[in-house]
């Protein structure tokens, strides 16, 4: 590749102060996941940030007070209310996100919403040591430079353009989901890689611009959505099959699943792309360069003068694939080793090896780890969790239901889009995959029954929308992950998740008069 | 008499192939060991189908079983079972609380009083046979002081008072559809349901109860069928008064009302000019000393 761009010659030596100025920019010390960033806010988010204060309260004191519906416990009318009042706060964010959590935890224990056991309890779960693991794990690809080594090969390959950066980040992720199901552990892989791309492009997390949350919202979206074009894409999948397979006793092949989902999803993403940067974060036309003199040339020089991959890169490069290892073969583990490596315990073990003196590259000091975003996550879960286990998200989706009358006569594509709808929007409440398979898939399967359709023409399509976890930084590990960087805010995440999410429901419906039909799913 | 019968003749038989199986031609030398070992299994045998002849018919069974428990809040409660199904040998009903005061069949000038009956710790009404029909629903009362304990000291965090209901299937015979409604006292509301069951099943993820209002009050379903002998249906939940907690809306509404008056520079930038502080530790953090960043605000707010 070298030989085709003459960096020495061509492009001459760099100059003092274009050397500063990448160095600067892509020294990620100084914008480290640990550190809170200041934002500045566009007149309506100042608004937005006013007004969400006392909204938020506003929304607490009508529904705590109102008289507790006939179908909801107190407790569960208790944590509806506290979960209004956080998704206010998180979404305008009169106080840090990470702060609403801790009221929402403080909320939910002293109105009794929910055990003050479970609620701190929540700290231990999976999701937030994986996330621990992850951050420390791409802290060595960050120190060692490796990160910024990937990044560089992407820019100067495919950075010609935002538009075809943007691209090539699509297809990485589509590229991913089929190897490694493990939403979390795709985010990780690729954060460092986005961190370096967008410090290039100029965006950080003290100043955010345009490029930065559309690359780390669309690979939000790409992260998700591709994992329903994969029936192993996601263990929520194999749950809704399992549903669809012993209620219905209809067999579902894993090209069965890929053939009918696979094209909606990559419309889905291409519109994405296409939309992003063009309609909903418009791009400045500084913005779709590199944010440096001499542009791509300079990076081409970067690239050069790194030279060829230190033994610390290697190692960094060792690790992280032995990490990544054990997730892609996580069905062999059982005939190799006699047990099962969790993605959190392959996560894990990868973290130990990167603290082992000789055989490590990280002190302790040197981890990047967010711990406002895990206490961030542990309230979003906890409102996820408390909203589940008192049935509160259960009897919100069937006031839902109840309100469409579904009978007998009536026309099965209003159903339909009732479903794909129900399905694709309920990810606002129910931050857990499998909760939401768990208590709608069966409830599908009976419905299309019940109708006298075949149960896969309302459960299949539906099972198709369950990763489609994008509207809200909690609503996925990955999404949490990403949140991290202060690249964006919650609103950029609900307005980008939200648009794609319906642009989702549009393409289901017409997949579901024509693909679908052709396919023999639906009628 | 008819156990009786039934021990008789399975001796008889027992002998038969005792007397054939030990005979001096067959086996001469079974030790005496070998062969009380045979007569205990022999008898545990006969024991087992002796007991197994009192069972009820398999075709006697209740086809629906319906208890509404209505609690009031000194503790006690008013149970009303309805009973449909075979009743031609008489029932015994569990009841599901401890103490059970009066049993009654129907209600005004036809109500019969039943007995009740302790048996190993548990109280049952005693139905006499014929009561119970197939063809109509039969309606039991029984008068319960122990619903729930209604003591201050049995008050837990938050005003709770925990409630159980329990219904084990001792009836001898099969229950087709059971439902249990427990309303709760008047002004108390159901805050949560901690434990049930039948559990939820991989094939019907939806939970066995509801929740619901009736007449005013709330009150908890639980439904399951095929209740088969030995098998339990039971409830836990956490009540408490219905009543909110006014000083929290007030505190709410001061906090809301401080936070617009306080935090009125965030949409006034002049007034934000008066948070300094916070552009300065911006400032430092930028690599030209914050001179490009404080431009952009401006840049921004003047937009």
């Amino acid at each position: 590749m070298h030989e085709t761009v003459p960096i020495a010659t061509a492009h001459g030596k760099m100059t003092e102060q274009e050397q500063r100025e990448l160095d600067q920019l892509l020294d990620l010390d100084r914008h480290k996941l640990s550190v809170v960033p200041k934002k500045k806010m566009t007149p309506s988010e100042r608004w937005m940030k006013y007004l969400g204060f006392p909204g938020g309260i506003l929304a607490f004191l009508l529904i705590y007070y109102m008289e507790t519906p006939a179908g909801l416990s107190g407790a569960g009318q208790s944590v509806m209310a506290i979960f209004a009042l956080a998704l206010i706060w998180w979404v305008t964010e009169p106080v840090a996100t990470f702060v609403t959590s801790l009221v929402l935890m403080i909320l939910l224990v002293c109105l009794d919403g929910w055990d003050q056991k479970n609620v701190l309890a929540v700290f231990g779960l999976d999701v937030i040591w994986l996330n621990i693991m992850a951050f420390i794990l791409s802290s060595i690809l960050v120190k060692t430079n490796l990160a910024k080594r990937i990044a560089l090969n992407l820019i100067v390959r495919f950075g010609s353009s935002a538009g075809s950066i943007l691209l090539a980040f699509v297809i990485l992720q589509l590229a991913l989901a089929p190897l490694i199901p493990a939403t979390a552990a795709r985010a990780v892989m690729t954060l460092p890689i986005m961190m370096v791309v967008a410090a290039i492009y100029g965006a950080t997390s003290d100043h955010p611009t345009n490029f930065g949350r559309n690359l780390f919202l669309q690979n939000l979206m790409g992260i998700n959505i591709f994992s329903s074009g994969f029936m192993t894409g996601s263990t929520a999948n194999l749950i809704a099959i399992m549903f669809i397979n012993t209620m219905a006793g209809e067999k579902i092949y894993y090209t069965d699943w890929m053939f009918a989902s696979l094209p909606v999803i990559l419309t889905t993403m291409l519109i994405s792309w296409f939309i992003g940067p063009r309609i909903l974060f418009p791009l400045k036309p500084e913005e779709t360069k590199p944010k440096i003199h001499g542009g791509i040339d300079t990076l081409w020089r970067q690239l050069d003068r790194m030279g060829p991959m230190t033994f610390s890169e290697k190692k960094a490069a060792v690790l992280f694939g032995l990490v990544v290892f054990l997730w892609v073969t996580d069905r062999f583990h059982m005939s190799w080793f006699g047990f099962e490596v969790d993605p959190v315990m392959a996560a894990m073990a990868g973290a130990v090896l990167c603290f082992i003196p000789k055989i490590g590259l990280l002190q302790w000091n040197e981890a990047d780890i967010p711990w406002h975003l895990m206490l961030f996550s542990t309230g979003a879960y906890a409102g996820g969790m408390a909203l589940d286990s008192t049935g509160a998200g259960r009897w919100a989706i069937q006031q839902i239901f109840g309100m469409f009358r579904i009978t007998r006569d009536i026309n099965f594509w209003y159903v339909y889009v009732g479903v794909i709808a129900i399905m694709i929007y309920s990810h606002l409440v129910f931050t857990s995959k499998t909760m939401r398979t768990m208590i709608l898939i069966p409830f599908f399967i009976l419905l299309a029954k019940q109708l006298g359709y075949k149960a896969t023409s309302l459960a299949l399509p539906a099972a198709f929308c369950i990763d489609w976890v994008i509207g809200l930084p909690i609503s996925a590990k990955p999404n949490v992950i990403l949140f991290g960087t202060g690249q964006y805010s919650v609103l950029d995440n609900l307005k980008y998740g939200l648009i794609v999410a319906t642009i989702g429901l549009v393409l289901f419906t017409v997949a579901g008069l024509t693909w679908f039909r052709f396919l023999g799913i639906t009628p | 008499m008819k156990m009786k019968v039934t021990l008789i003749k399975i001796f008889e038989f027992n002998n038969m192939i005792i007397a054939g199986a030990f005979s001096p031609r067959r086996n001469a030398n079974l030790s005496q060991f070998s062969r009380t070992a045979a007569k205990i299994a022999i008898f545990v045998i006969a024991l087992t189908l002796s007991i197994a002849s009192f069972s009820p018919p398999a075709s006697a069974d209740f086809r629906a079983f319906s208890e509404r428990v209505e609690l009031s809040a000194d503790g006690g409660a008013v149970s009303k079972i309805s009973l449909v199904g075979d009743g031609a040998a008489g029932a015994m009903i569990p009841c599901s609380f401890q103490k059970a005061s009066s049993a009654s069949l129907g209600s005004g000038p036809s109500e019969t009083a039943l007995e009740i009956r302790n048996r190993g710790g548990a109280n049952f009404i005693i139905v006499p046979a014929g009561v119970v029909q197939a063809s109509a629903p039969v309606e039991l009362t029984c008068k319960v002081s122990d619903a729930f304990d209604s003591a201050e000291a049995s008050v837990t965090d938050f005003g709770n008072i925990t409630g159980k209901y329990s219904f084990v299937n001792s009836t001898g015979q099969k229950i087709g559809s059971f439902e249990v409604t427990v309303v709760m006292p008047e002004g108390f509301l159901v805050n949560a349901v901690d434990e049930y069951q039948p559990k939820l099943s991989k094939n019907d993820p939806n939970d066995p109860f509801t929740l619901s209002v009736i007449g005013g009050r709330r009150a908890i379903t639980l439904k399951c069928s095929n209740l088969k002998y030995g098998d339990r249906a039971s409830l836990k939940w956490r009540m408490k008064s219905g009543k909110r907690s006014w000083g929290l809306l007030l505190l709410f509404l001061i906090a809301a009302a401080w936070y617009l008056v306080v935090f009125r520079d965030i949409i006034n930038p002049r007034d934000h000019r008066e948070h300094g502080h916070e552009k300065d530790a911006r400032a430092k953090d930028l690599p030209d000393g914050g001179r490009s960043g404080a431009n952009d605000g401006a840049a921004a707010e003047k937009k």
